[in-house]
């Protein structure tokens, strides 16, 4: 049986038939293939490594909370997020302020030179790591949520621009 | 399955809700902390102060911070404009606004141990005569500029005499905004400062901290009153546009912003006379921190904020101070471990004033103050004990660290004496007698009211009292050791005594008369140092020291 032809602007118009999309899978762990995904338990690591190694390599250059720890943090702030799936995300960016600030928090009270004499001191002490670490937990969020938004962002706008070319 | 999304969701929302929270926490405590520093004038002049320069010296090892105190005579506000007439005249009783021009009347180094020891200070007397030396100064708009080495001069007035020299390049080279001008010339001032007091002191200043007139005033209008004490009464009429026009009893008197600036910039008719004033300023420092201390502030950040508030439009600190690691530093000082001295003296002498007159200045030994200040800096190996609020220790060569010379018995512990009106006349031709006897008399808890002359060649102490006050005057017979019985005189008034002091009267061992440097103006070199006064305790007295 012959179909009937449509008008050309009619089949247009007309909605492509969109195989299933595989919506989660690009970040749903379990789903995904296990050659292109990392494993669980890189992402918390990764988290975890970041700050430690930027405290304790900071300290070597001179100072536990200053610009390796920044840099360090953000970076492995980044791609943990990068590399953790989408419910991995749930997890690994609200534990980055809180991982944070207890690596900047015990850097400062084991290695501050002098040692803090006592709990005033060390109350003091606290303060003044809180001060430091502020910045770096707004920094490593930000590229957090950019690492989050990026690939959405641009798939869009890869699709904006291919539903353009079509229509010209 | 219903169970386990729910077990996930709610785990979600309790991270999230933990990440919230320390971001919040963590952003609040970095606001209020950004707070402190947030509007407050910082220097370089610290690093400016080159390797090369005279007047350099090269940082300390270790975490010891040596702490400059500059405070500045100037009836100018930051942007150079003239403070108001009415305020500088009525408020502070600080004369017009033309005078006063940026000398540094109090300079107080302060030497904080990393290890948690007593705080040394060392006051530098404004008319120290000393060497003023000159360096490279960065300044914007016109490059470096070398300053010139400004020779022997009081070490008041080496901030001034290079403000001055900046200024004029500045104007020179056609900058006109005169915030700007005020700004980039003070901070020469200060790097000018830094140089001379390096050089004489031979120890390198890490942190420094700038106020004016107002400054003083604002602390103690912000915190409401404090409280001082003085050996004897003080009396110092406004005359010629000089004197402050302080009138206090001996004792301890609670006093308002406006007296406590006359109470730190007295200097006629004190018995040691700039000297007394260097130690005015280290009991007001210790009155103002025991103040602080007693009303909480001192461990209560937001109260300190907010004093920090108040007080931060009139100081300049240098940019690499932290409030917090001052506070942590600096807790013996808050806490009252702290002992401060006066830098000793050799005499004084009168020199030209470069505008055809004289001007008498302190003579000074650089080589033993820079050893004893090197010395004393460089000893903090034993950590004091914590203060107590009656310490007390063996009378030591006064200006020497480790031997304090100052704590007597607390006016505040002594047995109260009766109420009365004691007059102390000194009836000898030794300067500052009755003043230093009312000292005595105040160690024993007996505050004199009125101290005067007497004649010039009494012999025999005479001890006159009213009817009522028998008791007390026999008292004071006994703790000046006379040997004239007082006698009642019914011209007085029940609760009056009036003790005239006679060359049979002999002051305490460590309370010479002469010991001062007015007692010795006239003279010239003498091959010691002076005394330039005992060490002052911040703990002694309960936090309130007594001072001439």
């Amino acid at each position: 049986m012959k179909i009937p032809s449509m008008p050309s602007a009619v089949r247009a118009s007309q909605p492509r038939p969109v195989p299933a999309r595989p919506r989660a899978r690009a970040h749903s762990g379990p789903r995904r293939a296990a050659s292109t995904r990392a494993p669980g338990w890189l992402p918390a690591s990764v988290l975890a490594c970041g700050p430690i190694l930027g405290a304790v390599l900071g300290k070597a250059v001179g100072g536990y909370h200053g610009p390796v720890f920044a840099v360090l943090t953000v970076a492995a702030a980044a791609v943990a997020t990068a590399s953790a799936s989408k419910n991995g995300r749930w997890w690994v960016i609200p534990a980055l302020p809180p991982l944070a600030w207890l690596v900047t928090a015990i850097a400062e009270l084991l290695w501050h030179d002098p040692p803090y004499p006592d709990a005033k001191a060390k109350a003091i002490g606290l303060v003044h790591a809180t001060t430091h670490v502020f910045p770096v937990i707004i920094a490593a969020l930000v590229a957090m949520a950019l690492v989050c938004v990026i690939p959405v962002v641009a798939a869009k706008t890869r699709e904006h621009r291919g539903a353009g070319g079509r229509r010209a | 399955m219903r169970s386990g999304r729910r077990g996930l969701i709610a785990g979600r929302v309790l991270a999230s809700f933990l990440g919230l929270a320390v971001v919040a926490t963590t952003g609040f405590v970095w606001f209020e902390n950004k707070q402190f520093t947030d509007g407050v004038r910082t220097s370089d002049s610290i690093s400016q102060v080159k390797k090369g320069d005279d007047g350099y010296v090269a940082p300390h090892l270790g975490n010891d911070v040596n702490l400059l105190l500059i405070g500045l005579d100037s009836r100018k506000d930051m942007d150079g404009n003239d403070l108001p007439t009415q305020f500088v005249e009525e408020e502070l009783h600080a004369g017009s606004s033309s005078i006063g021009w940026y000398n540094t009347n109090v300079l107080i180094l302060l030497h904080i141990p990393a290890n948690g020891g007593r705080v040394t200070g060392y006051s530098i007397p404004r008319d120290d005569y000393v060497e003023r030396p000159g360096g490279a100064a960065d300044v914007p708009g016109l490059g470096t500029v070398q300053v010139p080495d400004m020779g022997v001069g009081k070490i008041k007035e080496a901030y001034g005499d290079a403000k001055t020299f900046a200024e004029k390049k500045l104007v020179a080279a056609g900058q006109k905004d005169k915030a700007k001008i005020e700004a980039e010339s003070r901070e020469v001032g200060r790097e000018a400062t830094l140089r001379a007091v390096q050089k004489l002191t031979g120890v390198h200043v890490d942190h420094l901290a700038e106020v004016n007139l107002v400054g003083f005033y604002d602390v103690v209008k912000a915190i409401g009153t404090i409280q001082v004490c003085l050996k004897a009464p003080a009396d110092d009429p406004i005359e010629d546009d000089a004197g402050t026009g302080l009138k206090l009893p001996a004792g301890i008197s609670t006093i308002d912003a406006a007296t406590a600036l006359q109470f730190v910039r007295q200097r006629f008719h004190l018995v040691n006379g700039d000297l007394d004033r260097t130690h005015r300023q280290q009991a007001f420092l210790s009155s103002v921190t025991h103040t602080l201390r007693q009303k909480g502030v001192l461990g209560d950040l937001g109260a300190m904020q907010s004093l920090f508030g108040v007080v931060k439009k009139d100081i300049v600190i240098d940019n690499g101070w932290s409030v917090l690691d001052f506070a942590q530093q600096a807790s013996n000082l808050t806490g009252g471990n702290a002992t401060f001295y006066t830098l000793p003296i050799k005499g004084t002498s009168d020199v030209p004033n470069g505008a055809g007159g004289k001007t008498s200045v302190n003579l000074v030994d650089p080589e033993l103050i820079r050893k004893t200040v090197t010395d004393a800096f460089s000893n903090d190996a034993a950590v004091a004990p914590p203060p107590t609020a009656a310490s007390s220790s063996a009378p030591g060569t006064p200006g020497t660290p480790g031997n304090p010379s100052t704590p007597n018995p607390s006016p505040s512990t002594a047995t109260p004496a009766p109420k009365a009106t004691i007059t102390v006349n000194n009836g000898t031709k030794t300067p500052g007698l009755a003043a230093k006897a009312s000292g005595v008399l105040l160690d024993d808890g007996i505050a004199v009211t009125k101290t005067g002359n007497g004649g010039n060649n009494v012999a025999r102490t005479t001890i006159r009292y009213g009817a009522g006050s028998a008791d007390l005057a026999k008292k004071i017979q006994s703790i000046l050791g006379t040997k004239t019985a007082p006698v009642i005189d019914k011209t007085l008034a029940s609760d009056g005594i009036v003790v005239t002091l006679g060359y049979d009267y002999k002051l305490p061992p460590d309370k010479p008369a002469s010991a001062s440097a007015s007692s010795s103006a006239s003279s010239n070199t003498s091959s010691g140092s002076l005394d330039s006064g005992g060490a002052l305790d911040m703990s002694s007295q309960d936090g309130i020291p007594c001072v001439y």
